[in-house]
């Protein structure tokens, strides 16, 4: 497959599953972005010999900063661009693919797999808290806070 | 909800919010009210979450009058789904042969990925009305299992992994164990821990349904 075929699945598949988030139709584009983003970016990182959960933390991190700054720019709540553009970097197939292993008698494999998915889950997850705390420190700052309203944005209210 | 409180002057509120249920007291000088909503429906409306803060915000600006804000609370939690069924089923489609090229399959398998994704959806909300969550997602994943099984042997699929992973894209909680993870680091235990035991309950049913057609078809090759 080439790289833009796998572009163009990859912004099909973020968009989709953010439809089925129910998110406001004006954010379809930006979370198929995000989502394209978040899969590219985790690929490129392990490629460059990123370990998984840096790759995956890193990830999350670049996403959430970007969804916090069209969150503003929007008007929208963070957790509406966030959490579709993580998906594609979710964990779920490895956690199911640790539980197919304990159905499976496979324990050993289970265990590790399911490891594995708590601590991409939490590299993720570290991600998007670390770059919420950033911009809530610059929230503070009134000379940013006058520039995103006077830019027709708004200042989320202590966003989770 | 403690903001709505404050900015309607309401000296204080207390809100607990886990994934089973909301609670809320809010306190003047001579009453306290408290108020419990036991949840048994769970799902993910983002579309409602941002039309909800937009209510907030107007409060908080003091654009709107106790009753107001309720009326179009109301309205939001009436409101009919924002996209119709057949929209979500082609969205399930979509990104079940999206997420299954991606992850391995070859070009071959789109279509039955597509059509896995609506066996599915249809599978699972046609039957998450009558039965509880986990068995209906073990059908969902039974049903989709035995799809890519026989589109394997119909021709029309290259491999059952990947069609597989097309099918349970759909289903697992990936996205719940990183919420979990997520209430955990802020704080939320509660609320961490239930997400985490949910999403671990939903991944053991799609890795039964999967396996025990998987088994079953090992099993006739051998006969």
């Amino acid at each position: 497959m080439t790289g833009w075929s796998e572009l163009l699945l990859c912004l099909l598949g973020a968009a989709s599953t953010s439809l089925l988030f129910n998110v406001p139709r004006r954010t379809i584009i930006p979370c198929a972005l995000l989502g394209t983003l978040a899969f590219f970016a985790s690929l490129e990182l392990s490629a460059r010999g990123v370990s998984m959960l840096g790759a995956n933390f890193l990830a999350a991190l670049t996403v959430a900063l970007f969804s916090e700054v069209f969150a503003r720019l929007m008007r929208i709540p963070v957790t509406c661009l966030a959490v579709p553009g993580v998906i594609p970097l979710a964990p779920g197939v490895t956690l199911y693919r640790a539980m197919y292993a304990f159905v499976a008698d496979r324990s050993d494999e289970g265990y590790t797999l399911a490891v594995t998915t708590v601590l991409i889950a939490a590299a993720i997850s570290a991600g998007l808290v670390l770059a919420g705390s950033i911009f809530r420190l610059f929230d503070r700052n009134r000379w940013i806070r006058e520039r995103v309203i006077a830019a027709g944005g708004t200042i989320p209210p202590d966003s989770d | 909800m403690v903001r709505l409180g404050i900015a309607y002057g309401v000296p204080s509120v207390n809100a607990f919010c886990t994934p089973t249920g909301i609670f809320l007291t809010v306190s003047t000088e001579d009453e306290v009210v408290t108020e419990l909503v036991a949840i048994d429906r769970r799902g993910t409306d983002l579309g409602r979450v941002a039309e909800i803060n937009e209510v907030s915000r107007q409060v908080e600006r003091g654009a709107l009058s106790v009753d107001e804000a309720a009326d179009l609370l109301e309205a939001i939690a009436a409101a009919p789904p924002p996209y119709p069924f057949w929209v979500h089923l082609l969205a399930r489609g979509t990104s079940c042969a999206a997420w299954s090229l991606l992850l391995g399959g070859k070009a071959a398998d789109f279509l039955p990925a597509m059509v896995a994704g609506f066996i599915v959806h249809l599978v699972v909300s046609g039957l998450s009305t009558r039965l509880p969550n986990f068995l209906a997602i073990y059908f969902g994943a039974l049903v989709g299992a035995l799809w890519a099984v026989l589109a394997v042997n119909l021709g029309v699929g290259s491999e059952v992994a990947a069609l597989v992973v097309g099918v349970i894209i759909p289903l697992v909680p990936g996205m719940a164990m990183t919420n979990a993870v997520r209430d955990l680091i802020a704080g939320d235990l509660v609320a961490g821990v239930a997400r985490g035991a949910e999403a671990l309950l939903v991944a053991v049913a799609i890795a039964s349904g999967v396996w025990s057609v998987l088994a079953a078809s090992r099993f006739a090759v051998f006969l």
